[in-house]
């Protein structure tokens, strides 16, 4: 056997440790031992440095989480489904759909009824966002229900996000400036905005989605042999496919409406993963994309508030940090993987 | 040094003659009938200034680039504070033109737009030129953000149309703000009427500010909402600066030295500010449990939690238009004594502030 | 039609509504391993995959045993038939181990199973097809050989009496592709109720290895025979223009032995 029995240990260490140095870091310095207590109790509830750490520290961790354990495993759903290295959340149309939705909500907001914008629920944004991806979604599973290879799926997502990106870029011609600058700020992903009972829903999905995909964990190690041989081994390929596409885009999405187009977490993590655990039984392997997801996307998170530049002026844009570590990584692995097959 | 003296009565005309007195942004000289006016800053980084000629005229005469023919009676404003100028010397009516109906919030241009007295002509990259012939405009008004902005308008130039640039919005002072309408008077042949309302106005504004130096407490102000966990602070000598001065309030980023806003997190926000007396414009929401919604971390400032919020939505439209951006900037010492009545007495009586409901 | 493990009624297959060959009946008995040929296009490969249950019938039905397949959910087809198709796009860093492993898969329930024996399957079968060396390198680092023949122990694993190959030695060079039939012939033989129905273009082999011949040809019935019935003219029948290629091969009625050391002894006849 190849497994290395440590690295589970290893990996939730690396979890915990990122854990605690993203709530280390934020505009604010705190020493170690206010962390601590904020952490562990101990200290006046309503002193300062435990408000922040209770409602803006903490609250960013969990998100961080969350958000990275189910953006690994969405990226390992749809990399295995379309057997593509460069399947991602992004490429399904998912970040697309819910930038549309989030640029009509902000594009027509002054024109919509009052009644309307309530019926949006208490976070409009999140609201427009899921739509948008629902409905991204829904268009690829439509299509996925006629077309039989996952090939032409991928080409699919793929027209759809440039579709999606064409109506936005329509819409940020027509929008005033004011506007404009809320999109690109949401368009930069943020984990800071999360707050409490909007981490309740988004674990409520994302933990959904995550037993679901475990529990498929057979069917999904089947379908790295294609889809002919995959029904052969009595996998119903068609329902099943349905049914990845389904959890992805429900990972995806709720996380996408909480914290924006968050962006190569999704297409990197399966990578590393597998980099780490030399293996591809996906029993082993979504695990082992949760833990990764989680302690990248912490570090990242952690990064865009470490002190330096930041500082008081607030953090870094999420995106750019997972950029700079995700496209060196998937960039790096696709070489290999070339180098080594030729 | 701010003069105390209060006075009781408008100054008379003499003044017409001198350029502006608290302005730094613009720079004119009369000289008979003849004006020279220099914009100096039309956006930020601007490198040069705009220098326009006013001269008295019939507006079909023939002129050159940068002359403007006086008065101007068919006036296309691509601002709505353009209107509020025009209307607090009376002369909307002159007002042919304007960006969009929905962005004025004068009753009577508005009622001119919905009968199409008022054309809307667009703005920025969406002007729509052929339009804005059409009205055979004698000027128009119009603000450029940047250099780009101010290229567009080059098209109506050379349409032989005259532009003026105004950069009313870049003064970070409320009263050199107000002087303005000294400018846009001359435009329109009111310049007495235009002094004599910039005199009352100034005098009302210091004694307010007078007013406001003499209580005992500066209450601190908490200005602004963030976007998820970013807040854009308004720097130590902007506009809002100066004004929450002026007021008589302490502003915990007084120390800053930029004209524009400040990034920051929303902990160091809350750090800072936490404790401050009153929240004005948080923006994005009208009412307290709408706020809460938004962000539950909110109720963490003592203002929320007491429900001192407020912002300038007592006049405001439906669909956006604010007076606050009108008449508001001719008349910044009814902002005042909004803000000190918030800061400093009952917070009744206010003209553009509404304490944000439950 | 009882004890015979795998046969049909009426059968015909096609894509689209377009059938290849005029129904007819098939019935594969236990223990033969038998030779599909043809030339290509004619409906090797869709023929196996009606056979497995991948694709319906255009007309008749396809039965295991005494189930009609129909019946039969795809795991419970799985477990009674293994279908392995020529040359997918596997991934190239699936390890040997874990590709035979997949075989295990129509007989694990949804998420954990015993990987202790779908592990100790893999191995045995591994050794059996002399590829343990292969178990712990990826797919991406192994010659086309090699993988195909992990391929088929990924069928074996699969623990079905009955095996669908489609061009299972296409990439094996000649003596390997002679130990290769042997072996099938040999685990047919074994066990009673299997049945090894082989898809392959290398006829002379066929006819040495396979119980029986089924030959198809495109628009003419199908030849469902012995190999020596077969090879006094439906061969030629089903590969028409080239009748120097069968002088050439020599075929006549008799067969020629392989013997697992390698010597190959002719017996005339």
């Amino acid at each position: 056997m190849t497994k290395n029995p440590l690295l589970f240990p290893l990996l939730l260490l690396a979890v915990v440790s990122a854990f605690f140095l993203d709530v280390a870091f934020g505009s604010v310095s705190l020493g170690a031992r206010e962390v601590w207590q904020g952490l562990f109790g101990g200290g006046d509830p309503t002193a300062l440095s435990n408000v922040i750490l209770r409602e803006f520290r903490l609250p960013r961790a969990v998100a961080a989480l969350v958000a990275g354990a189910g953006l690994g495993v969405a990226g390992f759903l749809l990399q295995t489904q379309f057997r593509s290295p460069l399947a991602g959340p992004a490429e399904l149309g998912v970040s697309s759909g819910a930038g549309l939705g989030v640029a009509a909500l902000l594009l027509a907001e002054p024109l919509l009824p009052p009644a309307l914008l309530d019926a949006l629920g208490p976070w409009p944004l999140a609201a427009a966002s899921a739509l948008g991806a629902g409905a991204a979604m829904l268009l690829v599973l439509a299509i996925a229900a006629r077309v039989w290879d996952s090939a032409s799926l991928l080409l699919a997502g793929l027209m759809i996000a440039s579709a999606c990106g064409a109506a936005i870029g329509l819409m940020q011609y027509f929008t005033d400036a004011a506007r404009l600058k809320v999109y690109s700020l949401w368009g930069f992903g943020g984990l800071g905005g999360v707050t409490w009972p909007q981490n309740a829903v988004m674990a409520a999905c994302v933990g959904v989605g995550l037993v679901a995909a475990l529990a498929l964990s057979r069917p999904l190690y089947a379908t790295l042999l294609g889809d002919s041989a995959a029904a052969a081994l009595g996998v119903r390929v068609r329902a099943f496919r349905v049914t990845v596409l389904l959890i992805a885009s429900l990972l995806a999405g709720a996380i996408t409406a909480f914290c924006g187009p968050i962006a190569f977490v999704g297409l990197a993590v399966p990578h590393l993963a597998r980099a780490l655990v030399r293996r591809s039984d996906p029993r082993v392997l979504q695990p082992a994309c949760m833990l990764v997801g989680a302690a990248l996307l912490l570090l990242c998170d952690a990064i865009s508030h470490a002190p330096g530049p930041g500082g008081e002026g607030g953090a870094l844009p999420l995106n750019a940090i997972t950029s700079l570590f995700g496209a060196p990584a998937v960039l790096y692995f696709l070489l290999r993987r070339s180098g080594r097959s030729s | 040094m701010l003069s105390v003296a209060i006075l009781a009565q408008p100054v008379a005309a003499p003044l017409s003659n001198a350029g502006p007195r608290h302005a730094r942004a613009v720079e004119w000289a009369r000289s008979g009938d003849t004006v020279r006016l220099s914009v100096i800053t039309p956006w930020k980084g601007a490198r040069k200034p705009l220098e326009y000629v006013l001269l008295p005229g019939a507006p079909g005469a023939k002129r050159a680039e940068g002359e403007v023919r006086l008065p101007a009676r068919r006036i296309v404003c691509l601002a709505a504070v353009h209107v509020g100028f025009l209307a607090a010397l009376g002369e909307a009516g002159r007002v042919i033109a304007v960006d969009a109906g929905r962005h004025v919030y004068d009753a009577g241009v508005r009622a001119r737009v919905a009968d199409r007295s008022v054309m809307e002509v667009g703005s920025g990259t969406g002007l729509d030129i052929e339009r804005l012939l059409v009205v055979k405009p004698d000027l128009v008004l119009a603000n450029a953000v940047g250099a780009s902005e101010n290229a567009s308008l080059d098209r109506l130039r050379r349409a032989g149309i005259p532009v003026l640039v105004t950069a009313e919005w870049m003064e970070s002072d409320p009263l050199a703000r107000a002087e303005w309408v000294r400018l846009i008077g001359m435009l329109v042949g009111k310049s007495a009427r235009a002094d004599s309302l910039f005199a009352t106005v100034e005098a009302s504004y210091r004694a307010r500010a007078a007013e406001a130096r003499g209580q005992k407490s500066r209450p601190t102000v908490l200005l602004g909402a963030p976007f998820r966990d970013q807040w854009f602070v308004a720097g130590g000598r902007s506009f809002m600066a100066r004004l929450l001065r002026d007021a008589g309030a302490e502003y915990p980023w007084a120390a800053d030295t930029t004209v524009g806003g400040v990034p920051l997190g929303f902990e160091a926000v809350l750090a800072r500010a936490r404790d401050a007396d009153v929240w004005l414009h948080p923006s994005d929401w009208h009412a307290l449990r709408e706020g809460l919604k938004r962000d539950a971390r909110f109720s963490s400032f003592t203002a929320f939690k007491r429900g001192d919020v407020y912002d300038h939505d007592a006049r405001r439209r439906p669909d956006g238009a604010d007076d606050y951006w009108e008449s508001g900037a001719v008349r910044p010492d009814r902002v005042l004594a909004d803000l000190v009545s918030i800061l400093h007495g009952q917070g009744d009586s206010l003209f553009y502030y509404r304490r944000l409901p439950k | 039609m009882t004890g015979v493990p795998l046969f049909a009624r009426g059968l015909s297959v096609g894509h689209g509504g377009a059938s290849l060959f005029p129904s007819f009946d098939l019935a594969f008995h236990s223990g033969e391993l038998v030779c599909l040929l043809g030339r290509n296009g004619a409906g090797k490969t869709t023929l196996l995959k009606t056979l497995a249950g991948l694709m319906p019938p255009l007309r008749g039905s396809v039965f295991f045993g005494e189930n009609p397949i129909s019946d039969l959910s795809g795991r419970e087809r799985a477990q009674r038939a293994a279908l392995s198709l020529a040359d997918p796009g596997l991934p190239p860093y699936l390890l040997g181990r874990e590709l035979v492993g997949l075989g295990r898969t129509p007989h694990a329930p949804w998420f954990a199973s015993a990987r202790e024996t779908d592990d100790a399957v893999a191995s045995r079968i591994l050794k059996e097809l002399e590829c343990e060396h292969l178990a712990d390198r990826p797919l991406g680092r192994m010659s086309d050989g090699e993988r195909q023949r992990l391929g088929l122990a990924r069928a074996l694993a699969q623990d079905a009496p009955i095996l669908l190959l489609d061009e299972p030695l296409s990439h094996l060079d000649p003596p390997a592709k002679a130990k290769m039939l042997g072996f099938l012939r040999d685990w047919a033989r074994s066990v009673s109720g299997r049945v090894v129905v082989a898809a392959v273009h290398e006829v002379d082999l066929a006819l040495c290895f396979a119980d029986r011949c089924l030959l198809l040809s495109s628009g003419a019935s199908p030849f469902f025979g012995t190999p020596e019935e077969a090879a006094l003219g439906p061969l030629r029948t089903a590969f028409p223009g080239w009748p120097e290629y069968w002088d050439a091969l020599g075929v006549r009625k008799g067969r020629i032995r392989v013997e697992g050391s390698g010597t190959v002894d002719a017996a005339g006849g």
